[in-house]
Parts: C-alpha cells; sequence; structure tokens
C-alpha cells in the first residue's frame, strides 16, 4: 500500500514539472530581486555592490516609512473592519436566512472585476465635480459634507481603501459562510437545546470552530494589504504628497520614475519578507490560541 | 399560556428577520449599486453623466456607445486574445496544480512540506517587482511578443493559490477510499484519475474561476511582455481606450462593461460549483 | 530520485539566474527582434506612444509609415503604439533587459534619455547626418540637439508653453486677458467672483503644477538665471526663487486653481478644459489639436497668449518655456544602423511637417512651400509666439536629473497644497543635484 503513495516516479511525474516552471518563472526573479537590492544600479549601466546600503536608506526615508505606516494602516483597516463585518454576513447568511443564495451572489460578484476596472469605477464615484458620491451627498441635503475626496490628504487615504475593502469583503464573506456551514449541525441542536442564545451560539461554538479558516481570511487580507498596487496606483498615484504612498507605489516609482532599481528591489524584497514574517506570526498566534 | 408564549417569540422572531433582511438588503445595495450604476453611464453621453440625474436609468439608452468602444482599435482580436491566453492558463494550472496539490498532501515523500512552503511563498511576490527578472527570463527562453509570454507566466503565478486550494480539499478526502482503490488493483494514476480528481471537481470550479479573474485582468505583463498589436489582450486595449476617451464617461464605461461582462456571466454559470467548493473545502484551509 | 530532482533544480537554477543576469549587463548583442524575413527585405520595429485619438500623431503615424513602406518594400517598419505611464515603463523594462526595438519615442533630451545615452544604449547617428538633412531643419535645430557635439536624434515638433484663455469665460465675468501679473490677480479675482474656475490644474500627474511654478520663476528670475541655477543648485536659494514661490502660493490662496487640482489628472484637466470648465490653462501647443476638436465645448473662443510678465521680475514675455525636445532614438543594438537612420530622418521630417500642419505641435523642420491655411488660429498664434523667442528653456523635469525632477514636482504639490513656505522651498530646492546637460 504504501509504496503506491510513495511511488517516486508518479511523484517525480506529478511535481517536477510544476516545479520547473515555478522555478524558472517565480523563483529565479524574486533571487535576483534580491541580488539587486544589494547593489547601487539604475537599471542600466553596471551597479556596484553596496551590500544592505539599500534597506539602511529605506528605513531612514520619511517617505518610505509614511509608505510602510499606510500599509500597517490598511491591514488593519482590513483586519479590524473588513473581516468583521464579513463574519457578521457569514454568521447571517449560515443561519438559513430567507434569500441567501441570492445574497451570496451578489455580495460576491465585486470580487469579480477587474482592478483596473474598479479602479476606474471607484475614481469615477469619488469625483469631485460630477462623482456619485458628492452628487448623492448633495441629493439628500448633505451638500456641505461633498469634497474632493481623492485629492486632499485627510481623506485620500481612506477614499483609496474603500473600493478594496469593498471589493474583497464577498470574498472572506464566502470564505467564512463556508466555514460555517461545514460546522456539524449536531452541533446546534445541542446548543439550541441547551437554551443558548444565538449571540452565545455564535461566540462560543460557531466562531471557535471557524478557526482555521479565519486564519485563512487573516492571513489573505493581510498579504493583500501589503502587496496592494494596481487599485492605489490608479486612482491617486500615492498623491496627493505621499498621503497615499504604499511600498508598492513607491517601489514602482523608484524603479520605473527616478532609476533607482537596487533600492526599488529593496523595497520589493522588503514586502516578500513583510509578508512572510506576518504570516508566520499568525500562524503562531493561532496555534498558541 | 403556552399560544401567549408562542405568539410571542413568534412576533420577536418576525420584527428580527426584519432587521436582519433590511441590513443584508443595504449591504446587497452597497455591493451592487456601483455596477448597476456603471451600466447606466455606459448608456449615458456626457451631458446627462455631467449634469442631469447622475443616480437613475439613462433617459435614451445610447447604444452607440458600444459601439463606439467595440469599433475602437481591435476589440475583437484583443478578446480572442484574451480568451486563448485565458483558457490555455486555466487548463494548464487545473494539470499542473491538481497534480502538484496531491502529490505534496496525499503521498509519502520527504521534501513534500518544503516544496508546499516553497510554492505558498509565490502569493507573497509582488510582481511589479518581478518585472524585469521575468523579462529577460522569457527573453532567454526566446517567448517575447508570443502568447506563450503570457501565459507561462500566468500559470506560474497561478500555482500557488490553485495548489493552496486543491490541497486544502484532498487533504479532506478519507484515506479509505484510495486505499480502497489501490485494493482493487488501481494504480497511483487510476487511483488519482478516476478516483481523486471526480471528487474533487468542486474545487476544481473554484481553481478555473480564480485563475480566470487574474489572467483575464491582468495588465502589467500584458503590456511588458507584448508588442505587436495582434497579441495584445483586452485590458491593454482597454486602458488604451480609457487614455483615448478620458473625458467621454459614456464609451468608457461601456468599454468597462464589455470587459466585465462576460466574467459576470462565467461566474453566474460556475456559481453553484464554486460555492459548493467552498462550503465543502473550507474548513480544511 | 531525490538526487536526480535536486540536480535538476539546481541546473535550472543556475542557467536561469547566469541567464538573467548576464542579460542585465547593458547593450548585449543577442538576437534582435529586426531581421530579414523570407523575402529578403529588412524589417524595423518602431515603438511610439502615440495611442488614441486626442494624439493627432496616432493618426499620421501609420499614414507615414504605410508610404515608407510601400515605397520601401526592402525596409519594411512595423509600429506598435502603448500609453503614456506604461510605454515609459515598457521602454525602460526592454532597455535594460537589452531587447530593445530598433526605433522608439524618447521623451525629453534630459532624464529620461539621457542614462541611456551614457550607457551607450543608444546609437549615435551624427555620421549619418548630411548637411543636406540638416539644412532642411529649422534655424537653430541642428545645434539644438546636439550633446557634447553628438546627435543621437532628430527634433520632430518644437512645443512651447503658453497660457490658454477662455475668452468666453472672461467676457462673462467682466475680466480682462492678463498681461502683467497684477491684472493676473485682477482676472482671478473678477472670475472667481462670477463663480468661474480661474485656472485648471491637474496636479494628480504633478507636472501641470510644475509648468506654472516654472514659468513663474522664468518670469520672475529670468532665464539666464534660472540656467545658471540649473548648473548650481545652490542658486535656487536667492530672493528671485522665493518670490516665485510667493507668488505661486499668492495666487493659490487667492482661488486661481481648481479645488479639485489635487485629484484631477492632466487628461481631465484637458476635459475640463474643452469643456468650458475653466478660464485658464498653462500648457504647451500640444493641446490646440484637442480644443479646435470638433468634440470640444470651447472651440473658437479661446485665445492663446505669452504667459503674463511680472512688473518687479527680470523676464520677458520673449523667454520660452519649451523646445524641441522630444524625438525618436535608433538604439544601439539595431541590426540595420543605416536603415534605421534613414527610416528615422524619414519619418522626424515627415510627421514634424505634417504633424504641424495636424496641429500636433509647431515645426522644428523647414516648412517654406507648405500650405499653412489650414491651420488653427491656436497654431499660428503660438507660431508667432515662438517667432519672438529670444531664449528657450525646456521641461524642468527633463532638464534635472530624474530623482531631482520627481523631487522638484514634489515641492510645488507642496508649495500648492501650503504644506511648506517658499522660503522652505527654496532651500530644499537648493539640495537638488546639478543637471548632467549641457545648457
Amino acid at each position: 500500500m504504501n509504496s503506491v503513495f510513495s511511488n517516486k516516479k508518479a511523484i517525480m511525474i506529478f511535481v517536477l514539472p510544476t516545479l520547473l516552471l515555478f522555478c524558472t518563472i517565480v523563483l529565479i526573479p524574486i533571487v535576483v530581486s534580491a541580488y539587486y537590492s544589494l547593489l547601487d544600479w539604475n537599471g542600466i549601466s553596471k551597479g556596484t555592490f553596496i551590500g544592505l546600503d539599500n534597506f539602511t536608506q529605506m528605513f531612514q526615508d520619511p517617505r518610505a516609512l509614511k509608505s510602510i505606516y499606510n500599509s500597517l494602516l490598511f491591514a488593519a483597516a482590513s483586519i479590524f473592519i473588513q473581516l468583521p463585518i464579513s463574519l457578521l454576513l457569514a454568521l447571517i447568511l449560515a443561519s438559513s436566512v430567507k434569500g441567501e443564495g441570492f445574497y451570496r451572489t451578489v455580495y460576491f460578484l465585486p470580487v469579480l472585476i477587474s482592478t483596473v476596472v474598479v479602479a476606474q469605477l471607484w475614481s469615477k464615484i469619488y469625483n469631485a465635480d460630477y462623482g456619485l458620491l458628492n452628487t448623492m451627498l448633495e441629493n439628500i441635503g448633505l451638500s456641505s459634507l461633498a469634497q474632493d475626496w481623492l485629492g486632499q490628504k485627510d481623506t485620500a487615504l481612506a477614499a483609496s481603501f474603500i473600493p478594496t475593502l469593498w471589493q474583497y469583503m464577498g470574498y472572506h464573506m464566502l470564505l467564512m459562510y463556508a466555514g460555517a456551514k461545514s460546522i456539524s449541525q449536531d452541533i446546534f441542536e445541542a446548543a439550541k437545546m441547551d437554551g443558548a442564545s444565538r449571540m452565545r451560539t455564535a461566540f462560543a461554538i460557531t466562531i471557535p470552530l471557524m478557526k482555521p479558516i479565519l486564519k485563512v481570511c487573516l492571513v489573505f487580507s493581510v498579504i493583500g494589504a501589503f502587496k496592494v498596487f494596481d487599485l492605489i496606483y490608479v486612482l491617486t498615484g500615492g498623491g496627493p504628497l505621499f498621503s497615499t504612498e504604499v511600498p508598492s507605489t513607491l517601489m514602482y516609482t523608484t524603479i520605473f520614475g527616478t532609476y533607482q532599481y537596487g533600492y526599488g528591489s529593496a523595497i520589493s524584497v522588503f514586502i516578500i519578507l513583510e509578508c512572510l514574517i506576518v504570516t508566520v506570526l499568525i500562524n503562531k498566534f493561532f496555534k498558541i490560541e | 399560556m403556552k399560544t401567549a408564549e408562542v405568539r410571542l417569540r413568534k412576533k420577536t422572531t418576525f420584527i428580527r428577520n426584519i432587521i436582519i433582511q433590511a441590513f443584508l438588503i443595504v449591504v446587497a445595495i452597497v455591493q451592487i449599486y456601483p455596477l448597476i450604476w456603471l451600466a447606466f453611464f455606459s448608456l449615458k453621453d456626457n451631458s446627462e453623466i455631467f449634469s442631469g440625474d447622475v443616480l437613475g436609468l439613462p433617459d435614451k439608452f445610447l447604444w452607440s456607445n458600444y459601439s463606439k468602444a467595440l469599433s475602437d482599435g481591435n476589440v475583437l482580436t484583443y478578446f480572442f486574445n484574451s480568451v486563448l491566453v485565458t483558457s490555455i492558463s486555466i487548463l494548464l494550472v487545473l494539470i499542473l496544480s491538481s497534480m502538484t496539490g496531491y502529490a505534496i498532501t496525499r503521498m509519502n515523500w520527504k521534501l513534500s512540506s518544503v516544496t508546499m512552503t516553497t510554492i505558498l511563498l509565490g502569493m507573497m511576490v509582488p510582481i511589479q517587482a518581478t518585472l524585469l527578472p521575468l523579462f529577460m527570463v522569457l527573453k532567454n527562453l526566446h517567448l517575447l511578443n508570443t502568447y506563450w509570454s503570457l501565459i507561462i507566466p500566468y500559470v506560474a503565478f497561478g500555482i500557488p493559490m490553485a495548489v493552496f486550494i486543491l490541497g486544502s480539499f484532498y487533504k479532506g478526502i478519507p484515506r479509505e477510499m484510495e486505499e480502497s482503490a489501490v485494493m482493487d488493483g488501481c494504480g497511483i494514476y487510476r487511483t488519482f484519475f478516476s478516483i481523486i480528481l471526480p471528487l474533487v471537481r468542486p474545487a476544481i470550479a473554484t481553481v478555473a474561476i480564480f485563475t480566470f479573474l487574474s489572467c483575464w485582468n491582468e495588465l502589467m505583463f500584458a503590456v511588458t511582455f507584448i508588442n505587436k498589436e495582434s497579441y495584445q489582450t483586452l485590458t491593454v486595449g482597454m486602458m488604451s481606450m480609457v487614455g483615448t476617451y478620458i473625458t467621454q464617461w459614456g464609451i468608457i464605461g461601456a468599454g468597462l462593461m464589455i470587459t466585465t461582462l462576460p466574467t459576470v456571466i462565467i461566474y453566474l454559470v460556475l456559481n453553484r460549483q464554486v460555492q459548493q467548493s467552498m462550503i465543502a473545502g473550507a474548513v480544511k484551509g | 530520485m531525490k538526487a536526480l530532482l535536486k540536480k535538476s533544480m539546481s541546473l535550472v537554477l543556475a542557467v536561469g539566474i547566469a541567464g538573467s543576469l548576464a542579460a542585465c549587463s547593458a547593450g548585449s548583442s543577442e538576437g534582435k527582434s529586426a531581421d530579414k524575413d523570407a523575402s529578403g527585405s529588412i524589417k524595423l520595429t518602431l515603438w511610439d506612444q502615440s495611442v488614441g485619438n486626442t494624439d493627432p500623431s496616432a493618426k499620421l503615424l501609420p499614414e507615414i509609415i504605410e508610404k515608407w513602406n510601400s515605397e520601401h518594400p526592402d525596409i519594411q517598419v512595423d509600429r506598435s503604439g502603448t500609453t503614456g505611464e506604461q510605454y515609459k515603463t515598457k521602454v525602460k523594462t526592454s532597455l535594460a533587459a537589452g531587447e530593445a526595438p530598433d526605433l522608439f519615442y524618447g521623451m525629453g533630451g534630459g532624464s529620461f534619455m539621457q542614462p541611456y545615452i551614457e550607457s551607450g544604449n543608444v546609437l549615435e547617428i551624427s555620421s549619418y547626418l548630411t548637411d543636406d538633412i540638416k539644412s532642411k531643419m529649422g534655424p537653430g535645430m541642428a545645434e539644438a540637439i546636439e550633446v557634447d557635439g553628438k546627435i543621437y536624434t532628430l527634433p520632430v515638433y518644437t512645443h512651447i508653453a503658453n497660457l490658454y484663455v477662455n475668452t468666453d469665460l472672461f467676457n462673462k465675468a467682466g475680466a480682462k486677458v492678463p498681461t502683467t501679473y497684477t491684472e493676473l490677480l485682477d482676472a482671478v479675482e473678477k472670475l472667481k467672483a462670477a463663480d468661474i474656475t480661474p485656472a485648471l490644474i491637474g496636479e494628480k500627474d504633478r507636472w501641470p503644477g510644475m509648468y506654472w511654478y516654472d514659468i513663474i520663476a522664468m518670469r520672475q528670475a529670468g532665464n539666464e538665471a534660472v540656467i545658471e541655477a540649473f548648473k548650481d543648485p545652490s542658486k535656487w536659494d536667492s530672493p528671485e526663487f522665493v518670490a516665485a514661490a510667493t507668488k505661486m502660493q499668492e495666487l493659490a490662496k487667492a482661488g486661481a486653481f481648481n479645488s479639485s487640482m489635487f485629484s484631477m489628472s492632466y487628461d481631465e484637466m484637458l476635459g475640463a478644459f474643452n469643456a468650458g470648465n475653466g478660464a485658464m490653462m498653462f500648457q504647451a501647443n500640444w493641446v490646440n489639436a484637442g480644443i479646435e476638436d470638433p468634440s470640444s465645448a470651447v472651440k473658437g473662443n479661446v485665445q492663446v497668449i505669452p504667459f503674463p510678465t511680472f512688473e518687479d521680475g527680470k523676464g520677458k514675455g520673449t523667454e520660452i518655456f519649451g523646445g524641441a525636445v522630444d524625438g525618436f532614438y535608433v538604439s544601439n543594438t539595431t541590426k540595420h544602423p543605416k536603415e534605421a537612420v534613414e527610416f528615422l530622418m524619414y519619418l522626424s521630417e515627415q510627421l514634424g511637417t505634417q504633424g504641424y500642419l495636424a496641429g500636433a505641435g509647431l515645426p522644428s523642420w523647414n516648412i517654406d512651400g507648405l500650405d499653412t491655411s489650414s491651420l488653427s488660429t491656436l497654431d499660428t498664434s503660438a507660431a508667432d509666439i515662438m517667432k519672438t523667442a529670444t531664449s528657450f528653456i525646456a521641461w524642468w523635469d527633463n532638464i534635472l536629473p530624474a530623482d531631482s525632477a520627481e523631487t522638484h514636482k514634489n515641492l510645488i504639490a507642496e508649495l500648492l497644497a501650503e504644506e511648506i513656505t517658499p522660503e522652505e522651498f527654496c532651500k530644499q530646492m537648493a539640495q537638488l543635484k546639478p543637471t548632467e546637460l549641457k545648457l
């Protein structure tokens, strides 16, 4: 029996093509980027090896620090705003309400839409002169609240997060819904017999049993927050005055705007490491729990 | 007395249901209204978008926005290219990741967990950072300016998520299924292809839809690795259209709708499968 | 089997890394896309960023290439166009990987192209240029394109930035078209009183705001002082530039610019101006065609004038912001340099002259004998302004080294947002790097 499942030839056939492809296309570029990050290189002429100077520079560059701070804020917004809403929706839908299937489908729809389209759509929504948001505010008599959402330092950051939160809320909702649905019905029956309220059941039984899926959602949303690029790039380009800068937009401008290929690569290595560390931490946290 | 209590409870349940439904509907509107608004303004002209009733139905349905968006450049070529690149990518991702995921989660070999971790690392890579190194790899392989210059990166970057989803699904299959198959004299290949694969059909649908989304919507590789217009994809064409009609929102809206509709239709078709697979596969994640 | 797996893995890694690293060193002479095809004709590839119907070159380029291809069956040109930012990313990636097309469009002589010229990615074409072709260029052009006595590109259009004024809105507000700074402030006040946005800036892209500061600085300090400061950045921190920054901020405080400027892109700014949503715009003459387009609501109501002079300024109205800076370059890795340069000369002259007639830009080539009667008044007025020119300074973000250009634009955004004072602005400007160009 065991010999069948440790058939070396079969394992090779199953794994090797994927690994070959993965190494050439994903791993090598990472390794090469890591190498670039140790260079002072403009992407054109010969680079000089400068060790970790790019990383030291990054931690002294107020613009880079601001971008890291912003991405941490973004991650926090995902964890403390997006995920709880998704969880609430998932729990409600899993408790067999009317129209369950309809809501599930509708909530998931934004996930399907390309970031380019989402960014275009929201830039039209936020448009200071003709946008949906300002028009709506004016229609309900709140024209004093209408403003240039993406053009002001104090609103731009929140305004550029909302589309992502909006788009992926349904995604996490569906994952969590799935997690809640797969819990055995017997447990709920037992809880009901004991006279536990819905609230209590949710906190004492459902949510703890959903831990594995909550972990996955947490990891996905944090990695997504650290990597976010297209949307912010199209909506604000990191502006105004760096107020919406995140590491990946900064990396893009340093590489392709100012020819600091080495420095830009250092930022990308930082993003990868940041994601790795957080994933490990989340896994650790859930193990201790 | 008993009936009064029941009636009271019924009443509270009724009110609670109304509140819950109201909440769900509000969320549904928030999720869907921007898309409906997009559909509306794709049928309006500027004067109506900029002055009149921004929120509601168009006065006159301006289908010419769609014909303009469609006639611009080579939308049909772009569309064909997107379909071709996307479908081959999906197929390859499915083949590769279903086998690899199986070998990693169900077969016994020393490096399996290392391999899994390495592959999952792929989810953390910001793709903009890999642009230049990847360009060089593709150049050395003489693949630039071919469909393969998109398909290969799409497959490679699609594999981590696919292995992750399929892997978690395989983990949930009882060992006895395979053991009895082997008892019956099936080899590993037969066991995999005729026993295991059919079991994970919903997961395959999920992987297909996620791969579809990322390939169909990808922009940066598509711009950089392809120069010949005849190989360009829909997102690239759409971006230049946005640049062209920057002030004519209606036409932009039509272009956005044209790229989005196929996705929505495919989703509605695969909807059941995807949701089922997520329900069945989720917890083991 | 593990050994085999390990071996093949390390092989893949080694080959891949070696290949990628080797490819980074500039100017790798590896196989080019340009090659002879079966029929024996030479194939040249051309990349440009002229896409979409707002760019008149986008219509002309295919026509010019088609004509060339039919007249030169042995040298066939294959063109591919990409929009703005994505074009830059694409060109940079390809050049870095030594996979450049035979010919490509390059923005400005300065910060975009300078690194490639220095690293030898771009073919020096001086030796191919005959006196004949030089004599076809407009006055001063042959000298203007030289970099350290070498020539890398040919001029196509000349672009100069001027103030575009919507006379309709000015009349409505009872404002006078400004010729001095005081009149400008006055016009701003009157326009505001009439509930009209005085001037539009697409500051999301940051360079439209830079145009305003740069022309103000040129009017305040004069072109000569600006050129000195490019060479010796410490001079940016002098009373004249502080005065310029103060005026810029004064305009912003007076409400001269649209309140939505920080979320408005350059394209949206054009759209807004063409829709009649702002009374002034300071831009280069590449916007003419859009304003004159039948779809524009302001067609016929727009006047183009030199930026107002300052009562206390050293700059004159004849000192011009702009020049012939954009052009096509031949890649050093091309297999057919002679043919590529031949096509470059044809393309530059054809596009330069035909583009002038189509309203894409002012000519850098001799236009004697061209029928210019179809030109719009915007084009002829811009051409008239150019005739008065006593000196030119090109776009500052092309003159400054790339990272300094970035800082310059960001500082101006901070100035507009009143995040820094004019004094702080100039102190930080003094930290910029000197230009790498000969001015």
